[in-house]
């Protein structure tokens, strides 16, 4: 109902309401000075910078993004291996020794080693993530030599006091449990383990489990980070204000005597899931249901990845994509509602997932999986129009990243984790420009829908029975 | 021409140097006939453009029983307009690779578009159209439609958000009832469902009007082109009175001097609140410098004592400010083993000790350092910077303040943060214990 009429009707009925003024005398219509609606031309030229590429002696590898405009600089070294790395009995040892490194290095301890870097305010982060660690650096430019001096310490120098990892290992125990009061780690965590395996080194979450470290101790700490700190599984991306002498020289001075053999890339073996699972994880009470549908996607060598890219842009990437349209504009079930893709070396995965009301938790599975068979199927097409807007988002998301040191540093790291050359971020993005709606419908067609694992996070007593009633399969109960 | 005064790039290759000082943000600003308040920031690095529009309403300014009025109108923005309607706004705006978002707060309600510079006419005047028109063509539909979208918001930012209880409860703690601040910004269900189609037209033709907004362009913009665009989308909405804003008791006291609730976490937590100065007021930046000496950072006071000491696995502190009073909000999660009173009381204690003795001067350099690397990191992004003027405005009426912020910190003395931390006093605070359901 629009609202002029409803309005209407509101005063009418009161019995308060003072007459009517009289009619306003004709006046000539004001001309609609917003009836046109601009013309969009076309967008300028752009493309991000390349990286100037060096080696070190040692064998790292150096990609350096100068720009001068704000004295500012940001690094990240980036290193093969991450969570994968753990194990197998000790699920979370990785990320811990990763934390460790920035606690205690080289003659400082814990606190002195923060105080060091906060008094100047050098900020180094350490990130696990399943396949790599990625140490970022970030500082004013004039502060860069001690912030490479702490870096330097922080991965060559590790203490591992005891004090520390006794500290840690009980901090991160905490953000373990923690992170288990959270509906949507909760279902994270859940198809990890369904997807891969959870004896797969891809199966749990870099941070672990409570039992996975509870045993860990200083020189399995150390084991695991001596086993990856290696220069020649290294790059080191430098984006900011420093060119290209300076930070040879300063690279040299502080990380020269960083020393490692070559050695063959980590590869993860296939995943162990078992295709077309369903799981619940019961969360009682809960006022909303986490839904979760995984399915296999497009690795970072794959020829499909731009299309398959652009396809869950379409889906689930933009406020206008077909899941937050219907989930949450039409439906009124959720806040939003996304499709992710997540890519490594050799293998990925397409995420559409959503929170919706925990009483239509049904109704939006249904609704969640007939988007995605729509575009499977072909019934639904990729139309021009949203081929258009998902390119766009893509160079959009692109040319923001690019206008800050840590977007330009974080785009290129996640390049070198997965194994590519710096010239790829350029070249996808030129190729992602290129994609016609078929090549976007193909992709998209290739989903292995009947392979997809679905989780729903919920309160069990209220929404099981209609869950397995509307999407039927042998649903299992599971406690991550 | 870049939005920033360039000065000489010499920042590596001596390890000595000082930083170097702070940059300023370039741009104009002035004011329409209407009212309408606008800044034009030029930056050419990236061929991407920002508007932000921020209106002078947020859920301070709703009437009783419709809590959450705000924040549900801002959802209600992007429902469509005569000239563009349904999702024309969103399809129209990303069909060519733009996006765009608002936040309501207690203050202000903001909202941006962000998006290649070939969109920069478009920006503008889809945000004309829906000032012009978007009460013609609202519907008992759409309000529908976005209430149950607002309902779903608060149950996912909050009633399943361990610890999200605490949001929904500090404002009836911290303030007495009839305070503009004294109910949460996302509103109680009652409210949201009370509200109508009439309410909705009402508060857009008090609160939406060109003089109770300012809107800041910033990016690859031709400064002349935009400025004659403006004049011609915006200059023709009419200028309205807006009506008496509501006042705000002095609180000193919170409302409630100890609150218990449970939620369903694994893990207590205690948040210690104090009223505090509003934004920008003698106070507000020494209180900025209070919390960084306590909880910024593994080397603060709070961190070292509490989290170093195995007692809390983690430990915040905070000045948040706002228009008309600020909060200042400590957290903490005690370690197995430890309570929540003994955390309660090393704050204290900590406060106490602050309140005495002062800052090292260790800590003053710690956290002028950061600040100017946190300033200079706000200048890189356009869209940051389009909202600090924006913010800037908002609060004293004058955008050029927003070149100001440094200034207010390197002013403070260590008898200014002494006299900050002693305001934070036993006698003043609420104190809001969140502890694990007995069973879940």
């Amino acid at each position: 109902m629009r609202l002029a009429p409803l309005f209407f009707l509101l005063l009418a009925a009161c019995p308060k309401a003072p007459p009517p003024p009289p009619p306003p005398a004709p006046v000539a219509a004001p001309v609609d000075w917003l009836a046109e609606r601009p013309v969009v031309g076309a967008p300028a030229a752009w493309a991000p910078a390349n990286p100037v590429e060096s080696k070190l002696g040692n064998g790292l590898t150096v990609w350096r993004v100068s720009d001068s405009s704000l004295p500012l600089v940001s690094l990240s070294l980036v290193l093969e291996g991450g969570s994968a790395r753990d194990p197998l009995p000790q699920p979370g040892l990785t990320a811990l020794a990763d934390t460790l490194i920035l606690h205690g290095a080289g003659a400082r301890k814990a606190a002195a080693f923060a105080e060091e870097a906060e008094r100047l305010a050098i900020f180094i982060n350490v990130a696990t993530q399943s396949t790599s660690t990625v140490v970022t650096l970030r500082c004013e430019a004039a502060r860069l030599d001690e912030g490479l001096a702490l870096l330097a310490d922080a991965v060559l120098r590790p203490r591992f006091d005891k004090d520390a990892v006794s500290r840690l290992r009980e901090m991160h125990e905490g953000e373990i449990s923690q992170e288990l009061d959270e509906p949507r780690i909760l279902a994270q965590r859940a198809a990890l383990a369904a997807w891969y395996g959870a004896d797969h080194p891809l199966g749990h979450a870099p941070l672990g489990t409570v039992a996975g470290i509870q045993k860990a101790d200083a020189a399995a700490l150390k084991k695991s980070w001596t086993a990856r700190a290696n220069p020649h599984q290294a790059t080191m991306v430098v984006a900011g204000a420093v060119d290209g002498p300076a930070l040879e020289a300063a690279l040299q001075k502080h990380l020269g005597a960083w020393a490692g053999k070559p050695a063959p890339v980590t590869t993860t073996p296939p995943r162990k899931g078992k295709p077309g699972a369903r799981i619940f994880v019961d969360t009682p009470g809960a006022s909303q249901s986490v839904l979760r549908v995984v399915m296999s996607g497009w690795s970072g060598t794959d020829a499909g990845l731009e299309a398959g890219r652009l396809g869950s842009i379409v889906l689930g990437g933009t406020f206008t994509s077909r899941l937050n349209r219907l989930l949450r504009e039409e439906k009124g079930y959720t806040y939003g509602a996304s499709a992710r893709l997540e890519v490594r070396r050799k293998e990925s995965t397409m995420t559409a997932a959503s929170s919706v009301k925990a009483d239509v938790t049904d109704e939006a599975l249904v609704d969640l999986l007939g988007v995605l068979k729509a575009a499977k199927s072909g019934e639904r097409p990729i139309t021009e129009e949203e081929r258009i807007k998902s390119a766009g988002a893509r160079r959009q998301d692109l040319v923001e990243a690019m206008s800050a040191r840590d977007g330009v540093a974080g785009t290129y790291a996640e390049l070198a984790a997965l194994g590519l050359p710096a010239d790829a971020l350029a070249k996808g993005l030129v190729a992602s420009q290129g994609q016609s709606a078929a090549d976007i419908n193909a992709a998209l067609q290739g989903l292995d829908l009947d392979g997809a694992l679905i989780v729903v996070v919920g309160d069990l007593k209220t929404i099981r029975a209609d869950v397995e009633a509307k999407v039927p399969g042998a649903w299992t109960v599971v406690k991550p | 021409m870049s939005a920033l005064l360039l000065f000489a790039p010499m920042w590596i290759g001596a390890a000595t140097a000082e930083p170097s000082k702070p940059i300023s943000i370039e741009f104009e600003s002035y004011t329409l006939d209407n009212g309408l308040h606008v800044v034009l920031l030029e930056d050419h690095s990236t061929p991407a453009v920002v508007t932000n529009l921020m209106y002078r309403v947020g859920s301070k300014d709703e009437a009783p029983g419709r809590s959450g009025f705000a924040h549900l109108f801002e959802h209600l923005m992007f429902m469509g307009t005569t000239r563009l309607p349904g999702s024309g706004f969103d399809d129209l705006m990303e069909g060519y690779g733009g996006w765009n978002n608002a936040w309501t707060s207690e203050d202000a309600t903001d909202y941006f578009d962000v998006g290649p510079s070939n969109l920069r006419a478009t920006f503008l005047w889809m945000e004309a159209d829906r000032l012009d028109g978007l009460s013609k063509a609202m519907t008992q539909e759409k309000l529908d439609l976005q209430r149950d979208v607002v309902r779903n918001e608060r149950r996912q930012t909050s009633e399943d958000e361990p610890y999200g209880v605490l949001w929904l409860e500090l404002p009836q703690v911290m303030y007495p009832a009839g305070h503009p601040y004294a109910h949460s910004v996302i509103g109680t269900h009652e409210d949201l469902q009370a509200a109508s189609v009439a309410d909705v037209v009402s508060f857009f033709d008090t609160w939406y009007v060109p003089n109770n907004a300012s809107l800041v362009v910033a990016g690859d913009i031709d400064k002349a082109a935009t400025k004659a665009e403006i004049a011609r989308l915006f200059g023709p909405l009419p200028r309205r009175e807006l009506p008496a804003r509501p006042t705000a008791p002095s609180v000193d006291k919170p409302a409630v001097a100890v609150k218990e609730l449970t939620d369903q976490v694994q893990t207590p937590m205690t948040t210690l609140l104090w009223h505090t100065p509003a934004r920008l007021a003698p106070g507000d930046a020494a209180l900025d410098v209070v919390a960084n000496i306590l909880g910024g950072g593994r080397s603060s006071r709070l961190y070292v004592r509490l989290v170093e000491g195995n007692k809390a696995q983690e430990v915040s502190a905070t000045q948040v400010s706002q228009h008309l009073t600020s909060l200042f909000v400590i957290d903490a999660k005690p370690t197995e083993g430890h309570t929540i009173e003994e955390i309660e009381a090393a704050i204290t204690e900590e406060l106490g000790r602050l309140a005495k003795d002062g800052p090292t001067p260790a800590e003053m350099e710690r956290v002028k350092n950061q600040l100017r690397y946190t300033y200079l990191t706000g200048l890189e992004g356009i869209a940051d910077r389009a909202l600090a003027i924006n913010q800037a405005w908002y609060t004293t009426g004058d955008p050029n303040t927003v070149n100001q912020h440094l200034s207010r910190y390197e002013a403070l003395s260590a008898a200014d943060i002494r006299a900050a931390a002693a305001t934070l006093s036993a006698d003043r605070r609420a104190i809001i214990r969140v502890r694990p359901e007995a069973t879940k």
